[in-house]
């Protein structure tokens, strides 16, 4: 289960949502230059960006709960974000991904709403 | 109304409307009339109606229009009636009008009006000038404006008083006036027990007229910037009257007098009056302060100068000429030996500088004995002449100066003792053939003993003790001046070189005896040629004459708040002589002189009046430092299906700057069939239904937002509220009718970019902007029409 809450620190709305799927991801954000001189030293440039990770969660949601993630979207779309992941890592950052695009791919029969729609999210924070 | 014109005649009628009736107005316009009559006539009656018309006119430009006949007119009503009177806006006029013109000028009158009437007025720079030509009688009232008074009412606090001590600054408008009532004004009547002092401070110093400028408040502080003050003429008044000036130093009784008139008050000068002349002459110069820069040399106060110009101080220099200039060698260094001693010779014939030291510090303790001893210790001389005339006669004349004289003649023994003076005792024994000693009293003592070969053995020793010493004082309420000037005089001269060589110079003798050897007769000499030199080789004591000046001068000044300041001058003349075994008597003089003056610095301090006249204010300042604290409340109840059912869990918080929570109400979606576009939105006249859309419909939240990543790497996000957030919803279509593809052509051609209304097959309305007009219609069978459609909206 992850779960999204939001304003961080003051939380005042708390989401609930259904693991991910199969091909969430997780990388850093830091950035590498290489730089290489005529004698063939290799120099590099670093951004270590503060040990900011970017998570990639691919959610299936029933219709209800992705109206749900819509609405937590509309209010928190610029506000920290404390998220704790289906590993119950706690993570404190910002929704990355514009547009926030919902999908829906197939009717889900006995799940609330009928429909299942589908949302990638893209976080970027850092671990607590 | 306005165009109509005020002639003369009109002004006359309003002029001549008795006060009592008062039934007609006078206008502005009439007052000009009357105000711009010329002079030569001036037939019109200016009344004070009229007057009171032209003063409380608003307009700028109309107080030109105030001429000397109208102030006048207000000044010569004898009985005013209440409620008329001359109003500031009058004199005012009077006053900035500049240049005068023919006619309109400031006269004595109008002002007189002003002075006498009720506070609040301002009396301009002209109306003051005006004033102060103006003979006596006249009575100015500029000194209400200066109050100081409560200047002294927060000297407790002090917490800033470098800054805030004298806050004068609301007397600023005022300042022309602070000349004139500089005494009255500048009352510091918190300092009661320094009044004298202030006097002084304020005549030489504290002359507040800057004040205009807001630098009373440094003045105050600095309390010895007083040089601007000196470019005043009116400062410069008061500076003579206060009479500082001791410009006349070096005559003591004026200084003297001008102290006691004055804050520096000598209280004792009458009987420091000789002293304090030698301060004056040696020390203190308080010249050049009728220059103006009276303040400054008041500061320094103390330059002590040594300047011999006074009859004391060319006594102290007289006695530092003590010179041995002459060594004794031969014959002759008897004589000069004994001058050597001690010449005072000019003093010994100023009857004056006797009296001096015998009322003052001239100590010659030896002469105490007798009468005479004035005489010799003015003698200290003692001039010892001696001649030799024949082989056995030695005559030996011991003058003291002018009373001592020593003959010896030299036939055999007859010593003769010539003490005129009586001053010195001298005795003389004899012992054996030729034996003398002669002894003068203390200080002189001549000892003459021949033993054996008849050798003389004179011992000299003279010992004057000379010291000055000199104390000035000079007190006053306020300002205490403590001079001290110490001279001391010691002149020691002992020993037996110096009168050996007297004696021992002009006596020889002669025998008659036989050779030994021949059993001739044969003369032998004896003689004591030099047998000064001698004694002196082998006169295990030196034999020194040590003169000593000290002279220190010290003067306190005593400031209101009570800290001692000295300065000291201290003048020593060191004289030592050490003759040699050859005889030679050198002299070495040497003269050295430290003077410390710190008198400047005295100055400096003493006149630092800023304690007095603190005024501090008390600023409260208040540093704030808001914390917002914000709490928020937030429960989660994790029950079955939290994670598919729409179950937001919002609590509460009271930061005003939280984004507004998502709904906690579950949408209610409604299934219906198909979509439907209707336009216009509140009242569609024209509506398209289409079958409900393909699985994979987009519902796109797009927001404008700002990502900035900091130099450590954090990641920002900030979006304004008001920014756009867009909502776009993608639908395709698929098995449309040929009818409903055409209705849906012609509803885009006809809502192009206007505002239509959706309803989804959720039963939710949008309201929003087809954004794919040019979406093609695909014919992809008979009866299999398909589509697309972007929508951007809002759920409405």
């Amino acid at each position: 289960m992850i779960e999204l809450a939001a304003p961080h620190p003051a939380i005042q709305t708390v989401t609930l949502l259904p693991n991910p799927q199969f091909g969430d991801g997780e990388s850093e954000t830091c950035e590498v230059a290489t730089k290489r001189a005529m004698d063939g030293t290799l120099y590099t440039y670093v951004k270590s960006k503060a040990g900011r990770r970017r998570l990639t969660l691919p959610l299936n949601l029933s219709r209800m709960k992705a109206l749900e993630l819509r609405a937590f979207i509309q209010s928190y779309f610029a506000s920290r974000v404390r998220l704790t992941d289906h590993l119950d890592q706690v993570w404190v950052g910002h929704f990355t991904c514009n547009p926030f695009e919902f999908s829906t791919p197939k009717r889900a029969g006995g799940w609330p709403g009928g429909e299942m729609q589908t949302i990638q999210l893209e976080f970027q924070g850092v671990k607590q | 109304m306005a165009d109509l014109r005020v002639t003369r005649q009109v002004a006359e009628v309003v002029a001549s409307d008795p006060p009592a009736a008062r039934l007609l107005r006078t206008t502005c316009q009439v007052a000009e009339v009357v105000a711009s009559d010329s002079p030569p006539e001036r037939v019109l009656r200016v009344t004070r109606q009229t007057v009171e018309v032209m003063a409380s006119d608003p307009a700028p430009e109309r107080k030109l229009r105030v001429s000397r006949q109208a102030v006048e007119a207000m000044a010569s009503d004898p009985a005013p009636l209440p409620g008329v009177e001359v109003t500031r806006q009058g004199v005012e006029v009077l006053g900035h009008f500049i240049p005068p013109d023919p006619g309109l000028e400031v006269t004595r009158q109008g002002i007189e009006v002003l002075a006498q009437s009720a506070s609040g007025l301002i009396v301009t720079r002209q109306g003051v000038e005006v004033l102060a030509t103006a003979p006596d009688g006249t009575f100015v009232s500029a000194t209400n404006d200066l109050g100081l008074s409560q200047t002294a009412s927060h000297n407790v606090v002090a917490g800033r008083s470098a800054a805030n001590t004298l806050s004068l600054t609301g007397s600023a408008a005022v300042n022309r006036t602070t000349a004139r009532s500089a005494s009255n004004a500048l009352s510091l009547s918190g300092t009661a027990g320094v009044n004298t002092v202030y006097f002084v401070g304020a005549s030489n110093s504290l002359s507040l007229a800057d004040q205009a400028a807001g630098e009373v408040v440094k003045l105050a502080h600095s309390a010895l910037s007083f040089s601007q003050q000196a470019t005043r003429t009116i400062v410069r008044q008061v500076t003579a009257e206060s009479v500082l000036a001791l410009d006349d130093a070096a005559d003591a009784s004026k200084v003297t007098s001008r102290y006691a008139s004055n804050a520096l008050g000598l209280t004792d000068a009458a009987r420091v009056n000789t002293a304090f002349a030698v301060e004056a002459s040696n020390t203190l110069l308080l010249a050049d302060q009728a220059v103006g820069e009276i303040i400054r040399d008041a500061y320094s106060t103390l330059t002590l100068d040594q300047q011999a110009t006074c009859s004391v101080v060319r006594q102290v220099s007289a006695n530092s000429s003590l010179t041995l200039d002459h060594a004794a060698k031969g014959v002759g260094s008897f004589a000069v030996s004994a001058e050597n001693t001690l010449i005072l010779d000019v003093q010994a014939t100023r009857a004056t500088v006797i009296v001096s030291e015998a009322s003052s510090s001239l100590l010659l303790g030896q002469q105490a004995e007798s009468n005479l001893s004035r005489t010799v210790s003015a003698s200290n001389v003692l001039a010892l002449l001696g001649s030799a005339t024949g082989v056995a006669t030695s005559i030996i004349e011991c003058s003291a100066s002018n009373a001592l004289s020593l003959a010896d003649q030299a036939t055999v023994t007859m010593v003769r003792v010539i003490g005129a003076s009586s001053a010195l005792l001298l005795g003389s024994q004899t012992e054996g053939s030729l034996s003398k000693a002669v002894s003068a009293s203390n200080a002189l003592a001549l000892v003459d003993s021949a033993s054996g070969l008849a050798v003389h053995t004179i011992e000299v020793s003279a010992e004057s003790d000379l010291s000055l010493w000199h104390w000035a004082e000079g007190r006053n309420s306020s300002i205490y001046v403590q001079g001290d000037n110490d001279l001391d005089l010691d002149g020691g001269a002992h020993g037996n070189k110096v009168a050996h060589v007297a004696a021992t110079t002009p006596i020889y003798f002669t025998e008659i005896t036989y050779n030994r050897l021949t059993f001739d007769e044969i003369e032998v000499e004896h003689g004591i040629f030099d047998a000064a030199s001698v004694y002196i080789y082998n006169d295990p004591d030196p034999t020194e004459n040590m003169l000593s000046f000290g002279q220190r001068s010290g003067v306190v000044h005593v400031r209101a708040d009570g800290i001692n300041v000295t300065a000291t001058s201290a003048l020593a003349l060191t004289q030592w002589a050490d003759p040699t075994p050859t005889g030679d008597a050198a002299s070495q003089l040497t003269l050295g002189h430290s003077a410390t003056v710190t008198a400047s610095k005295v100055a400096t301090n003493t006149l630092a009046l800023n304690q007095h006249a603190s005024f501090t204010i008390d600023r409260f300042i208040s540093a704030g430092s808001i914390l917002n604290l914000h709490q928020a409340v937030n429960v989660v109840l994790v029950k079955g299906c939290v994670d598919r059912s729409y179950t937001p869990f919002v609590g509460s918080t009271d930061d005003p700057n939280a984004p507004a929570p998502p709904s906690s109400i579950v949408p209610t979606l409604d299934r219906v069939e198909g979509v439907e576009l209707y336009w216009p939105v509140n009242a569609p006249t024209m509506t398209v239904t289409l079958r409900g859309p393909e699985l994979d419909n987009k519902d796109r939240l797009r927001f404008q937002r700002i990502n900035r990543e900091t130099r450590g790497g954090t990641l920002i996000v900030f979006a304004d509220p008001i920014w756009p957030k867009v909502q776009q919803l993608t639908l395709e279509f698929v098995g449309l009718e040929e009818q409903e593809a055409q209705s849906l052509l012609s509803f885009i051609t006809v809502t192009l970019g206007k505002e239509v209304g959706l309803r989804d097959w959720e039963n939710r309305h949008w309201a929003g902007v087809i954004v794919s007009p040019d979406e093609p219609i695909i014919r992809n069978g008979t009866h299999n029409i398909s589509t697309a459609l972007e929508f951007e909206g809002v759920v409405a």
